[in-house]
């Protein structure tokens, strides 16, 4: 079945093809959600008002993107406004040199373990860097479902995933002769 | 190392950072469809509320509005002159410091807030009248990512606003993806979104009468 098939099965009232497009799409929306949020309770909660919104909205979809990408636009909004009204997003306004206990002289993190440090170092960086870092190199979108999701250009998300990523090598650059060697 | 190594190798790693378990699938979908039977009559509820309070609605919403700015202005202008004048001692002038500062954050996000929705608010004439420009797109990418300041500010303590921005933030990133030659269906999109939200009329009610600031 095509997605325009399951779409305007769904528009008429099929409770089957729903379920069908829920789980098509669920999976992603999820991942993404737990990804951002970290919660296993906030990421349920914002897939289930992502796919209250999805099917009160659909009539308007025209499929000018893929389906998958105009739902994750719509997680998105509600992931990030989620963050907004719970306020955990202030614990992350940590500043991004701090995220990493370096010492001034270079020598090596008392922390050992290169997992924390690495989520330390992501829970550092700010918003828009992360969530581009985490959809594109985590999660696997593209920069132009990245672009369509978040509401900003190709080029910005391009932008934002090269600062990421320079910002965590220069944070874990002191673990580099330890990962080549592993 | 090199650049290219480390960053495989931080990919790598990064993608046990919050490794998200197995969905819920059946529980997240039941809780979608006992909300979706409980809010379809809430929402006509809502609508027909509407509807019957609008215009008493919007006369009250734009006196309150400029009667906050006219207030706004005011403590604006005298705190430093009535704290001067009172000779309050130092730990009561302190006590009262923050408090006031926090209105006087409020106020002054709350003023930027309504320019902001007045600018959006001619964003919208111009997509309704005009042709979509590369000039006309960065405008709303740039109107988008005021509003997410906006929502970010936990001074923005209006929740009409703020559901209105909430609103707003998915119509201007439709808007801002609009190709300048693209298919009709997309500006159908939009408009639509415009419609069930009641984007326009919502917005002529928070924003007070009179000129732009």
């Amino acid at each position: 079945m095509t997605v325009s098939d399951l779409v305007s099965r769904v528009l008429r009232g099929d409770p089957p093809a729903e379920r069908e497009l829920y789980n098509q799409n669920v999976d992603r929306v999820y991942r993404l959600a737990y990804r951002l949020t970290g919660e296993a309770d906030q990421a349920a909660d914002c897939t289930q008002e992502t796919f209250i919104r999805v099917f009160s909205r659909l009539g308007t979809f025209r499929g000018e993107a893929a389906l998958s990408t105009w739902i994750t636009s719509i997680a998105y909004s509600v992931i990030y406004n989620g963050l907004r009204k719970s306020r955990r997003s202030a614990s992350r306004e940590v500043e991004l040199d701090e995220a990493v206990n370096r010492p001034a002289d270079g020598a090596r993190p008392a922390e050992p373990d290169l997992k924390v440090e690495l989520n330390r170092a992501i829970d550092g960086l700010p918003d828009g860097y992360r969530t581009v870092f985490l959809m594109h190199d985590v999660e696997g979108y593209t920069h132009e479902e990245i672009a369509t999701s978040l509401g900003i250009q190709a080029g910005t998300s391009k932008a934002q995933l090269s600062r990421a990523r320079a910002k965590l090598r220069r944070l874990l650059a002191v673990f580099a002769g330890e990962w080549v060697t592993q | 190392m090199t650049d290219e190594r480390l960053d495989e190798r931080i990919r790598e790693v990064a993608g046990e950072y919050r490794d998200p378990p197995a969905t819920p699938r059946d529980e997240i979908w039941n809780r979608i469809e006992a909300a979706r039977r409980n809010r379809a009559p809430a929402r006509t509820d809502v609508v027909n509320l509407a509807n019957r309070r609008r215009i008493w609605f919007r006369t009250t919403l734009a006196l309150a509005a400029v009667l906050a700015l006219g207030v706004a202005i005011g403590r604006w202008m005298v705190p430093e002159l009535r704290s001067g004048a009172t000779g309050a001692p130092a730990a009561t002038v302190a006590t009262r410091e923050r408090p006031a500062q926090e209105a006087r954050g409020e106020t002054v996000v709350r003023y930027y807030a309504l320019n902001h929705l007045r600018r959006v608010d001619y964003l919208l004439t111009d997509y309704q009248t005009g042709h979509v420009t590369e000039e006309f797109r960065a405008s709303s990418r740039d109107l988008l990512a005021e509003t997410r300041q906006l929502l970010d500010s936990p001074r923005l303590t209006d929740p009409q606003i703020r559901r209105l921005l909430e609103d707003l933030e998915m119509l201007l990133a439709q808007i801002a993806q609009l190709a300048p030659n693209g298919p009709g269906g997309e500006r159908a999109l939009i408009d639509d979104n415009m419609a069930e939200r009641a984007i326009r009329p919502r917005l002529r009610n928070a924003i007070p009468a009179g000129p732009a600031a």
